[in-house]
Parts: C-alpha cells; structure tokens; sequence
C-alpha cells in the first residue's frame, strides 16, 4: 500500500522522498533503485514537462529550455540574485504586480512560470513516485528566512499537497541519526548541500532534540565549487562569463561537475570541452590539490559560519559529542578533512548523507500523524525579526536563535485624530539597518476605532509557528477590538494567486473545488464538534457561564450549518466555534498537564518503578 | 487566564535562585504534553491553545533559564526600578570598565590584534560577568529574606538594579569586541 504521508527533502540539485514503514524511515526509489530525483526542469515545444533525470539529459543539447537549481529562486528578488545570473544559462525576469510587490518569473519558449510552480513540479514528480500521497513533511535550510519558506509551503499546495510541516534540513537529519541509538548529548550538524549551507547545534536528551542555534548561508554549496572551476576554466579561455551563451555556459557546467565528482576519487581528472559549433576544443588536467585550493575560501566560510552557532550556543569545540555530515558535498573528501580538523573528531557518516534529510522529514511527519509520541523536536528562528523605526533603524523584537513557536507583542498608537490604520514594516536579519535587513513585507493594521491621537492602544503580536513563519495579530486594547491584519508580502505570490494554481493543476481541475472544500471542511467541523462536546463534558463546569453560552450557540451554528452546502456559511460558523471555544482548549491543555505531572510524581514515590 | 507569571507558567517557585535542571526538566515536560506537533490532529482551538501556550513556555523557559533576564523579569515584577528609571552602575565597576574599554580599543586600535589576545579579553569578560550574576544572586537573596514591609528591600532592588546595569555594560563591549 503507498503510503498516505511523506517527507520530502526539495534539494538545490537533487529531491527524494522518504516515508515510514514498520517504524523505520524508508527512501522512496525507482525500479533501479535510484532515489535522487534530479531537481530539473525541462520543457518542450509540443508543451510537453520532463522532470528529473530525462530533463537533466536535456540540459546540454538544449540549455535554453531546461531549469535547474531553482531552489536558488525561492523567495528572492531579481536584485538579490545579480551573483548568480551570469551563471544560469535560462532567463529569469521579475514583474511588479502590485506596486510594493515583485514576482519573479523563469521564462522559456514564451511562457513564464514563477520559481513556486517550478518546485511544484519537482514536488509533483517526487510525491508520484511515491504513490501519491497528500500529505507532506517539506524540508528547508535551517538559514532559509520567512519568505523563502513561505514559497516553499505555495510550491507543496501547488502540487496538491497538505503541507504539515516546513523543517529544518540539519534538524531532520540529527533526528533520523537520533532514532536508533537512544542518543544523549550535544551534536553538531555540518550540513553542506549543491547550494545551501547550515550549520546546527543541538542538545539530545530523552527523545527530545532542542536546536540550541544556528548559523548558515542559503548561497553557499557544491554549486560553488563547481562555478570556481568553471571560472578558472574560462579565464584560461579567455571568455567572459557574462556572455550569454548558453550552450558554452551547460557544458561548462557540466564538466566542472563531472571533474569534481571525479576528483573525490583520484588525484587528477582532465576537463574537456568539446564544442565543434562554436570551434573550441579544450582540454586541462586538474589536480586535487588545485580544486582544493578553489574550495577553500567556501570551506573556510562554512566553518566561520560553524563558529559563529557554537558561539550563540555558548559551547566550545570540546563540548560537542558527535558531528554529523549531511548533504551530498561533504562526500568531497577535503571538506571532510576540514570538518574533522575542526571539531576535532571523525564526523558521522553511516547514512547517506543525500537521504538522511529526508528520512528525517518522514519521522517527523510520523510525529504530526500521531504515529510516535517519545520524539520531540524543538527548533528555533535562524534570524531575528524586528520592525521599522525611525530613520530606517530596525528595532528587534524576536532574537535569532528563540525557540519555536514564540512570540513578541509590541504596542502601537495613532499620530492623528481618528487615524483608523497603522503600516508595520517588518524585517527579518541581524544588521541594524532596514536597508541591511530582507523585507518581509508590510503589514497593515485596520478597522482601529476612531480616536483621539496618541489615545488608541494597538497591541501587535508577532507570532513564528512551529514552521518557523510569521503571522500578525493586533488588538485595540481601549475598545478591546480586533483590528484587521493584512499582510503586503514584498515579493512571492499572493495567497489568491496560490489557490488559483492549486485549481489550476490538472488533478484538481477535474474535482469540484468548491464541494471537496465543503467536505474537507465538513470532515473538520466533525472533529471539533466531537472534541468539543467531550471537552464540555470533562471541563465545562469550571467555564464562566457567559463563555458557555458562546459555545453552546456556536456548537449549534456549526451543526446547523454541516446540514447545508454552502462553504462560506460552514467556514464563519466553525470559524465561530474555534474563537468560542479557545478559553476551554486551554483549561483542557492545562488539565492534561497537571494529570501528567501528577502521574509522574506518583510514579516517582512508587516502590514498585523504584 | 490572567496574569499567569513565568513562573507559574513553568511550575516554579517564584524567587530568584532555581535549580537549572528543574527549570529544564518542567520544561521538558510541559513541552511534551503542549507542544503543536501532538495536536496537529485536534480541534482548530486546541491547535491555537497549544501554539499559544508552547510560545508562553518557551518564553517562560528562556527567561528563566537566563540568569540575567530571570533578575530584569523578577525585578520587573517585585516592582524594582526599570533600566530607564535607574541609570547608575556603582562608581568603582565604572572605574573598572573605563580601563578595560582603553586596552579594548588599544587591542582594536593595533590592527595586528592577535586572536589569543581577543580571545583572552572575550573570556576576561566573560568571567566578570559570571561575578555580576552572583552579585545579583546575593542581593536577590538579601532582599527575599528580608520581611515584606521592611524598607531596606527596596534598597536591595536598586542594587540588582545597579548590578543589571553593569552586566549590560559589559554585554556592550562584548558585542563591539565581537563585530569584526
């Protein structure tokens, strides 16, 4: 039987799948075997998709129409991405769509599709090899910020998937290196893949894995070394690199990949281009010593970066108990050598380190179907968040490095009389500078009742969820009244765009949207119905009767509005019940707490366990 | 549910010495029966109960487990002066951190500033205020072992206070000797 739920690690280069089956992480392959899906693109003029090896095939006879590494896309700005254009040999514009808000796009053969629906259709190709399931663990680098995680979320709903949660690469690596030996101690996470790097620090004990920091760079991987040899290569050609040409620029590509791969193993590899149609015929032996000099200034950057999380750790080199390697460039044997000569001990490396991340994304995806309950991962935010003030300073409210979920509340006021709204600019980084810090958009605060100014009292919560995402609250505390958040991302899709692609692809197009909605949602208020109804039953009697009411009307909503079909009409009423019934959600959480904590003393003062 | 201190939050005394391991162990525990991944299946309000209350323990736990913001947040709620209110650091630690500012910015100012000799500085520092944390820790205890109406209390909040005052302090020159 396929399985219903998956984990899937979305690589720069490579993606797979990985699901559980007798209480093991087991990687989805192909008849051959073969579990990487290469992360390409291409496509053809009769509008025909290939996706994974046949379209990695195609990337040197036809460059123009093959889309790799989109990964490098995510979430970015066509300004934040000058670095890496001289090196794609596929043309990427970006479309202002609103006028605080860009979309980038890839465009080929006339069409554009933005890096989401690109992912999406490596996402898609991955879950079909996997007897299409629905449900989904997505894994991101730990360094990636809100945007880039919030694309990658758009891109599994564009490819049809309930996306449970968004998770750390080196976290969901520590946790399927964690399963099997009942682990205790501090372990580093060296995770260096095509074009990411992160490095994680965590504390194992009991089951529970608590990242106690992190530290990486979302432009930094195999990628790298790759373009390094590719530039050493051109300069001894005499070729710009910012020519576009994109055949010269694939087979490049290709041999510095080939010759590096090749040099993991023997000490010297010959790099040969042959490209009869542009009369260039080149042939270099390169030495391993030679790409190792190429590599260094990246490695040394990967470990100042590991450097920097033992520091917002507090722990020194010796602290750390084990290493781990994850990711397909720490095969390359000099950044072995360097991870081992820095931490001072051989690092793990019993499980490939190209299906550990999605092992890991699996087990985690176990945990959130109730499928195991003595693993506990406590993640935190990569990087701090904070908002605008004035002259363009940024004034953090979370810290970088805070356990998930968390929050921060910050009050606001109104500068003029009757002022009804309020714009937050949010920003997420380390630097003290708006113009140092991404952009994660602005927030606009409405529906404040009229005031005199100064006299309004907005409280704003910050709240980043377990996936480490944000959203916006805000509260007028004189009146007591919600105000009305909506967010203006600066870039990416806007969630109506979303959901219009999730119609859009072919396996929905044939459902009706707007019944399977009523059902999903029908299925749901089922299950709070239920809950509810038991919750009342146990720990109603300690409700304040006014909050009762509330309840008892919204139950009765719900269940009224479950007879009809009508989905809007379903949504305000569980809505309704949700907000109704918060107040005994809490006194529930709080009972199961106390009853655990008590059984736990019990057992403490128990001969029989002693 | 109003005003449920930190410490309620964690099943804790409310004083300022805590055994760490307790702290991380009702942590610990509390997490396992509140955190968002074992309510991915529940009712909308119990998954929003659950991302509330995790974000309360987590900030709860990591102001604790601080013994820096465990005093500015035990201050803050014995009704001790804030940071704005009370400016001073005792006049022999300003002594002390004008010499130790000079050899920072000699250190800076030399260029070849050596890593061993910035390392030993970063450590220097470090130490001190592990001292600052134990100066606090005394005045906390001077003031819980006062009775609640004796005026002297007040003269023990100042001095966490003062104490808080210093440990940002050096918290400063350890970021400016950091930033590169």
């Amino acid at each position: 039987m396929p399985p219903t739920v998956i984990g899937i690690d979305l690589g720069t280069t490579f993606s797979l799948a990985a699901f559980m089956e007798h209480g093991k992480p087991v990687v989805v392959r192909d008849g051959a075997g073969v579990a990487l899906v290469p992360s390409v693109i291409s496509f053809h003029d009769d509008g025909s998709v290939l996706v994974g090896s046949p379209a990695r095939q195609r990337c040197l006879s036809d460059p123009e129409h093959t889309v790799f590494s989109v990964k490098r896309l995510m979430g970015k700005t066509l300004a934040e991405l000058k670095e890496d254009l001289p090196h794609i040999p596929y043309q990427v514009i970006e479309r202002e769509v609103e006028p605080t808000r860009r979309v980038l796009h890839v465009k080929i053969g006339g069409r554009e599709h933005t890096p989401e629906e690109l992912s999406a259709l490596i996402l898609q190709e991955v879950r079909r090899r996997a007897g299409n399931p629905t449900k989904a663990v997505i894994t991101v680098p730990a360094y990636f910020d809100d945007t880039q995680r919030q694309a990658t979320r758009d891109a599994g709903r564009i490819a049809g998937l309930d996306v449970l949660r968004i998770i750390n690469e080196p976290t969901a690596a520590a946790l399927a290196y964690g399963l099997d030996q009942r682990r205790t101690g501090t372990v580093a996470v060296y995770d260096l893949g095509g074009g990411t790097f992160d490095c994680s620090i965590l504390s194992i004990k009991e089951g529970v894995f608590k990242v106690l920091s992190t530290n990486g760079d979302t432009h930094l991987g195999g990628d790298d070394f790759d373009r390094a040899l590719m530039t050493l290569v051109t300069r001894e050609l005499g070729i710009a690199q910012t020519d576009r040409n994109p055949e010269l620029l694939q087979h490049l590509r290709d041999q510095a990949e080939r010759v590096k791969i090749a040099l993991s193993n023997n000490v010297s590899a010959d790099y040969v281009l042959e490209l009869p149609t542009q009369h260039l015929s080149y042939r270099r032996t390169i030495t391993r010593a030679e790409l190792e000099e190429l590599m260094r200034p990246f490695v040394d950057r990967s470990l100042e970066r590991c450097r920097l999380a033992l520091r917002d750790a507090e722990l020194t080199i010796k602290e750390i108990d084990e290493v781990v390697l994850v990711g397909g460039s720490t095969r390359v044997p000099y950044v072995r050598q360097r991870v081992e000569e820095f931490f001072g001990r051989k690092p793990h490396t019993e499980l490939n380190p190209e299906e550990v991340v999605a092992m890991g994304a699996a087990i985690q995806a176990d945990i959130l179907t109730g499928g195991r309950r003595h693993l506990l991962l406590l993640d935190v935010v990569p990087l701090s968040l904070g908002i605008e003030t004035l002259g363009g300073a940024v004034s953090k409210l979370i810290y970088r490095n805070t356990t998930v979920p968390c929050r921060a509340t910050e009050r606001f006021t109104t500068y003029v009389d009757n002022q009804t709204g309020v714009d937050i600019n949010i920003y997420q980084g380390e630097r003290e500078l708006t113009k140092d810090c991404r952009s994660l958009g602005r927030f606009k605060l409405s529906g404040i009742p009229p005031m005199p100014a100064q006299m309004a009292q907005i409280d704003v919560t910050f709240l980043i969820d377990a996936n480490g995402m944000l959203t916006v609250s805000a509260k007028e505390q004189r009146s007591g009244q919600e105000a009305k958040v909506t967010v203006q991302p600066g870039q990416g899709l806007s969630d109506e765009e979303v959901e219009r692609l999730v119609l859009e692809s072919v396996e929905h197009a044939r459902e009706d949207f707007q019944a399977r909605r009523f059902i999903e949602l029908k299925n749901k208020a089922e299950i709070t119905v239920r809950h509810t109804e038991k919750g009342l039953a146990s720990e109603g009697v300690h409700l304040p009767d006014d909050q009762r009411k509330r309840i008892d009307a919204a139950l009765a909503w719900t269940r009224q509005a479950m007879q009809g079909g009508d989905v809007d009409h379903l949504q305000e009423a569980t809505d309704e019940l949700a907000n109704a019934t918060l107040p005994l959600a809490e006194l529930l959480m709080n009972a199961v707490v106390r009853t655990t904590l008590q059984d736990r003393r019990m057992e403490e003062v128990n001969p029989s366990t002693l | 549910m109003t005003a449920r201190t930190h410490f309620d939050v964690l099943g804790l005394p409310r004083r300022y010495h805590l055994d760490s391991s307790e702290v991380e162990r009702n942590y610990l525990a509390r997490s396992r029966e509140l955190h968002p991944d074992y309510h991915q299946l529940s009712s909308t309000a119990e998954q929003r109960a659950s991302l509330e209350m995790t974000a309360a323990l987590n900030e709860a736990n990591a102001t604790l487990r601080d013994p820096f913001r465990r005093a500015e947040y035990l201050l803050h709620l014995e009704g001790g002066p804030s940071a704005s209110e009370r400016k001073e650091m005792a006049p022999a630690f300003l002594e002390e951190m004008l010499d130790l500012r000079m050899e920072i910015e000699e250190l800076r100012e030399g260029g070849s500033a050596s890593a061993e000799a910035l390392t030993a500085m970063e450590q220097q520092l470090l130490a001190r205020r592990a001292s600052i944390a134990r100066e606090i820790e005394q005045s906390f205890a001077a003031y819980e072992a006062l009775p609640g109406d004796a005026p002297a209390r007040s003269t023990q909040l100042v001095l966490v206070r003062q104490w808080l005052n210093a440990a940002r302090y050096i918290q400063g020159l350890l970021r400016d000797l950091r930033a590169e």
